[in-house]
């Protein structure tokens, strides 16, 4: 069985821990790896060239105008520099003091830091769920709603799920059945910002898969097991 | 009108007082992007979102003071930040709307 941890904070993100580079994160026992910082994709080509005993799933947590986390997960890097483009031009930028919100910070191949995000990663776009979805499912990635069972989820900040979509990550078990049953392909991960965190949820796959895309596609059709599953 | 005259004549619960600051003028929102846009200086912002973007958020609008309705709870991430910004928080068990009322009532606009 292959693991996974499909929802891992980098460096960049500014709630992520520095300590979050791929060297560290990668040395977890994991063989499938999703980056997913805050509505960027600007470090994943850092951990793609570290990793490379690993599957890197290149990913974006989008944040929506309702205040809700979208993951994206994308086939190829450059399916995901697409959208994180698309993303940026969608982003009110407003300074901030990295001393106090987070420091975010792009890795070059060799874990050096090169170059600061200088603009809050951490605010809504100004797209909503439904134009984040489309610009996802746009550029050959699959949806998933973010944590809905706890802050900056569907259910948190709507009050319920939007028919936008079966994919859906949750925290709890109880959330996880009873969102099983009703009919939702259910992820779920360690959305880790500090290197400890990193696998502490996982997801497994019976098949063998050699690249994200594969990934991608058992994901869709939610041919994975959580480990509530096993 | 000075926020510790303002939060005892409306009944507001405080969590973090920083600093006596003047309130000129009210808001009531709960999505980020629109308050980013909206809010003004010197306000005292009423909310229901809790989590710590909502002080980066009075931070750049220069929101004097968040009260976070309907009985809910700060996180303690969001009373540090908030601290740091020199930002007072309260907190109601009204609704927006009934603790918002209650502060236009004397004069705030």
């Amino acid at each position: 069985m292959k693991k996974a941890d499909l929802h891992i904070h980098s460096c960049l993100s500014p709630c992520g821990d520095l300590t979050m580079i791929p060297s560290v994160v990668c040395s977890a026992e994991l063989d499938i790896i999703g980056i997913t910082d805050h509505n960027t994709a600007r470090n994943i080509a850092a951990f793609a060239l570290v990793c490379k005993d690993k599957i890197i799933v290149p990913g974006i947590e989008i944040h929506t105008m309702e205040d809700v986390h979208v993951l994206g997960y994308f086939p190829n890097l450059d399916n995901a520099l697409e959208v994180s483009e698309i993303i940026e031009k969608h982003t009110t930028k407003l300074p901030y003091d990295p001393e106090k919100y987070g420091y975010q910070l792009i890795l070059d191949s060799e874990e050096n830091f090169v170059e600061t995000i200088d603009y809050y990663l951490g605010f809504p776009t100004n797209l909503t769920i439904d134009e984040t979805i489309k610009l996802i499912n746009e550029n050959n990635g699959i949806a998933f709603l973010a944590h809905v069972d706890r802050k900056f989820g569907a259910i948190e900040q709507l009050g319920f799920i939007p028919p936008v979509t079966k994919h859906v990550e949750v925290r709890k078990k109880e959330n996880w059945i009873k969102l099983k049953n009703e009919g939702y392909i259910v992820l779920t991960s360690s959305d880790a910002h500090t290197p400890e965190d990193v696998g502490s949820r996982k997801i497994y796959f019976d098949e063998e898969v050699q690249n994200a895309s594969e990934v991608l596609k058992l994901l869709s059709e939610g041919r994975f097991k959580t480990i509530w599953d096993l | 009108m000075r926020i510790s005259e303002l939060s005892d004549k409306t009944g507001l619960k405080e969590i973090l007082f920083c600093a006596d600051h003047d309130i000129i003028h009210g808001y009531v929102g709960d999505l980020l992007s629109i308050v980013m846009r909206s809010a003004k200086a010197d306000s005292i912002w009423f909310t229901v979102q809790s989590h710590v973007n909502i002080v980066a958020v009075a931070a750049i609008t220069g929101v004097k003071a968040i009260v976070l309705c309907e009985g809910l709870e700060f996180d303690n991430e969001t009373i540090e930040k908030a601290r740091e910004e020199g930002i007072n928080l309260y907190v109601s068990s009204e609704s927006s709307y009934i603790a918002a009322g209650k502060v236009y009532e004397l004069g705030i606009r």
